[in-house]
């Protein structure tokens, strides 16, 4: 999500070579973030090569900044953090 | 102890997210032979008049060039040259930046349609240049429009990265 969330869309392969994970791996994660609702996928084909391209829903990108946010939260409360002058 | 370990790993995965969104956002941003491509092709576009004689056909062959290029675009819902690479930059839209872009372009519009033409005459003379006003013409169209786009390019950047 975190690499949609920075993109329109992105290729399937772009996204595989950014996370750094095999095929299947992320297949299965895409397929949980699609039936959450929190991404699309769009296959088109190129002659017989199938291309599927991955793009955040606006409530998955909302759901993904409530998640770095409530981490920020979680962040803030080192020691070092809480004893930074303001 | 758990909560400063929680802490930490809430950090990392904070680092990761950054690094993940730098990234995929250096991979969308325009590239910067595009930037040197648009200079070089206006200016020569523009500097065609001084040494083709039919410079129509040149400007039909730009035309047609770029009516390809729109139509594989709004037939694509997307960029050829973000196809190509895979990536495509997220790009809303921006009222701030549109009005800015528009009002400084047709600045630049009305100052050219009523200063371009002498303004070339008097550098290309000064630079004994004097044949080719056309030339110089295009060298400051591609400089200023090539800035523009690329101002707009950095304004939207920053409106995306602080919008996140």
């Amino acid at each position: 999500m975190s690499v949609l969330s920075a993109a329109d869309w992105c290729d399937f392969a772009f996204l595989r070579d950014e996370v750094a994970l095999s095929d299947s791996a992320l297949s299965k994660q895409l397929t949980t973030l699609k039936n959450d609702g929190q991404i699309e996928q769009h296959r088109a084909y190129i002659g017989r090569v199938p291309k599927t391209t991955v793009r955040a829903t606006d409530s998955g990108i909302q759901r993904f900044r409530e998640h770095v946010a409530a981490l920020q939260a979680i962040a803030d409360r080192t020691p070092a953090s809480r004893g930074r002058p303001e | 102890m758990e909560r400063d370990e929680q802490a930490q790993a809430a950090a990392q995965a904070l680092t990761a997210v950054r690094a993940h969104q730098e990234r995929t956002e250096r991979a969308a941003r325009v590239p910067p032979w595009f930037y040197v491509a648009m200079f070089l092709l206006i200016a020569a576009v523009t500097a065609a008049n001084d040494f083709v004689t039919q410079p129509k056909v040149i400007a039909a062959v730009v035309l047609v060039a770029l009516v390809v290029v729109l139509v594989v675009a709004f037939a694509g819902r997307s960029a050829p040259l973000s196809r190509l690479r895979g990536v495509q930059r997220r790009q809303r839209f921006h009222p701030r930046i549109f009005g800015v872009t528009l009002l400084v372009g047709a600045v630049g519009a009305w100052l050219i349609s009523q200063y371009g033409t002498a303004a070339a005459n008097g550098i290309a003379g000064g630079l004994g240049l004097r044949g080719y006003p056309n030339t110089v013409l295009g060298v400051v169209y591609a400089a200023v429009f090539t800035a523009l786009f690329a101002a707009v390019q950095t304004m939207v950047a920053r409106s995306e990265r602080d919008g996140r």
